[in-house]
């Protein structure tokens, strides 16, 4: 908790008091986990059917399996290029709508009826519409995604536009800057940490939006490996592909805090410096 | 003076707005179904609001809202409970921070929905699964905020209080707890959304009643008006349960609030 405020200005240095402090937590961290894999081991040795409780030596065989010759690394690409594209979509039209009624109380007035409706509508609830206008593929496994990031976005954009310190509009405004520059100078700039957060959690329910819908059906994608694994009562692939689902999303996770703190600069450092 | 009439007057003004967006929507609406003119597939708002007044008024529909509803009620006070208490074991003790926080991170980046195949396999097809599903959506971000809620207590409040010799669980009880209650609040009300996104997921997957297979059976009979009924169920209820918990949380915990300008 306590490291992250000295990461960022000590980044460099090799051994820093926090650093130290992890290398010493290090062991007792790594035999917790191991502690917690023994007892899982001893459960599912206990209960006695792997293929319905399997414990972590046979998910891990099955896991290399998957990942080395099997389909774990089709389905992965799958379902990140679905999470990608929506994202992407989804949160620049999210950041628009931000923008825009973040900075005027006029278009705000206009489009929250909107947003607080939509936002409150879980996006799983419009598959079944979407399937019947746009079809079962891959069209339909977007859009349901862009709908799961726009709005998060969006309120979360409108939000740091409003956040904006009144007293740096007002210098930009004193030093003589038009509307249009301090909005791209001010307003843009001071807002894109809450922007970027807005996009964290957008990324976190894409996941969940996106195996939802491959489960109930598609092609490939992680979703579909997990109701393989139910079609053949086989939890082993399951478990295999519910680790690949988690180490995926932390991964995108850490990535995209590490990214902002490479190159977020100035923007990131205190609004994103969470755990 | 003029300044309170200025902004009561925009309070009107922003009301006329909002009201003249969303008739400007229903509108545009309408017409784009009359233009489409395939009422199976893309029913006009008439329409919708007929199917919504049938889903509301036949028992047996009404019954699936109620069902969708206990479940995410249930579902949510355990998963909070449970985070709650994980957050602050976690928080609190040393070792079980190292084992457990690693694992919690790993364990909230899987998507809750993927858990249904086990808990299906486990628990059996029907409402002990779907309950998981929905605790599972639910504990995390409440075990997260409290975590957080931990790390902010005031050392110096803690110092103060050991200084005139309050014992550990005196401490936690008056000064610990109540200062996290706020984030943990806040994360309660970030579960309450997934746990409606949730058991729409979970019902869609694996139910056999409940709002989430109600919209995803009326596939079947190319039924999308009573899809467009349920849907709007489901934000009005989000909507509500939203509003409800936040204004409990902060009339209920108020105290927990005292001298925070805005949470």
């Amino acid at each position: 908790m306590s490291t992250t405020t000295t990461r960022a200005g000590s980044r460099r240095v090799l051994a820093t008091p926090a650093r130290r402090a992890a290398l010493r937590r290090a062991p007792v961290a790594v035999a917790g986990i191991l502690v917690i894999l023994l007892a899982w081991e001893l459960v599912a040795r206990a209960y006695g059917k792997p293929l319905l409780f399997p414990g972590p030596a046979e998910t891990g065989s099955t896991l290399l399996d998957g990942l080395t010759g099997g389909d774990i690394p089709d389905a992965a690409i799958a379902s990140i290029g679905r999470v990608l594209s929506g994202l992407a979509i989804g949160s620049l039209a999210g950041v628009l709508l931000g923008l825009l009624s973040g900075s005027s109380r006029v278009l705000e007035a206009l489009f929250e009826p909107f947003i607080n409706v939509f936002r409150f509508i879980p996006p799983l609830a419009w598959f079944a519409p979407a399937l019947l206008w746009l079809g079962a593929g891959e069209t339909s496994k977007v859009a349901l995604i862009v709908y799961t990031s726009v709005f998060v976005v969006a309120v979360n954009t409108a939000a740091g536009v409003k956040a904006v310190p009144k007293n740096m509009v007002r210098m930009a405004r004193t030093y003589g800057a038009g509307p249009v520059r301090v909005f791209f100078a001010v307003r843009l700039p001071a807002s894109l940490p809450y922007v970027f957060s807005g996009v964290r959690i957008a990324m976190g329910n894409a996941f969940m939006t996106v195996v939802t819908a491959e489960m109930l059906g598609a092609e490939s994608g992680l979703g579909v490996l997990i109701t393989e694994g139910t079609a053949n009562t086989d939890v082993r692939g399951v478990f295999a592909a519910l680790i690949v689902l988690g180490a995926l999303g932390l991964c995108a996770d850490r990535l995209f805090v590490l990214l902002l703190r490479r190159f977020g600069g100035r923007f990131s450092a205190r609004t994103l410096g969470g755990p | 003076m003029s300044r309170t009439a200025a902004a009561r007057r925009w309070r009107w003004q922003r009301l006329g707005l909002n009201v003249l967006a969303v008739l400007v929507a229903v509108a545009a609406w309408h017409v784009a179904a009359l233009w489409k003119d395939n009422l199976l597939v893309f029913p006009t708002p008439g329409t919708s609001l007929s199917a919504l007044r049938d889903v509301l008024s036949e028992g047996d529909q009404r019954h699936q809202l109620i069902i969708t509803l206990r479940r995410v009620v249930v579902g949510f006070a355990l998963g909070s409970a449970l985070g709650v208490v994980i957050g602050s074991l976690i928080g609190s003790v040393r070792s079980v921070a190292l084992t457990l926080e690693p694992v919690v991170h790993f364990l909230r980046s899987v998507t809750p929905v993927a858990w249904i195949v086990p808990a299906t396999i486990w628990l059996g097809v029907g409402e002990g699964s779907l309950r998981f599903i929905v605790v599972y959506a639910t504990v995390f971000p409440v075990t997260i905020n409290t975590l957080a809620g931990l790390a902010q207590v005031p050392v110096n409040k803690v110092r103060m209080a050991r200084t005139f010799g309050a014992s550990r669980l005196r401490i936690y009880r008056s000064i610990i707890i109540p200062s996290a209650v706020p984030y943990i609040v806040t994360g309660m009300r970030l579960s309450l959304g997934y746990s409606f996104m949730s058991v729409v997921a979970a019902e869609m997957v694996a139910g056999r009643d409940g709002i989430g297979y109600l919209i995803y059976n009326s596939r079947i009979f190319f039924d999308t008006a009573t899809m467009f009924a349920g849907i709007l169920l489901l934000g009005a209820a989000g909507l509500v349960f939203d509003k409800i918990f936040s204004v409990a949380a902060h009339r209920g915990l108020a105290r927990f609030y005292a001298g925070q300008v805005n949470t």
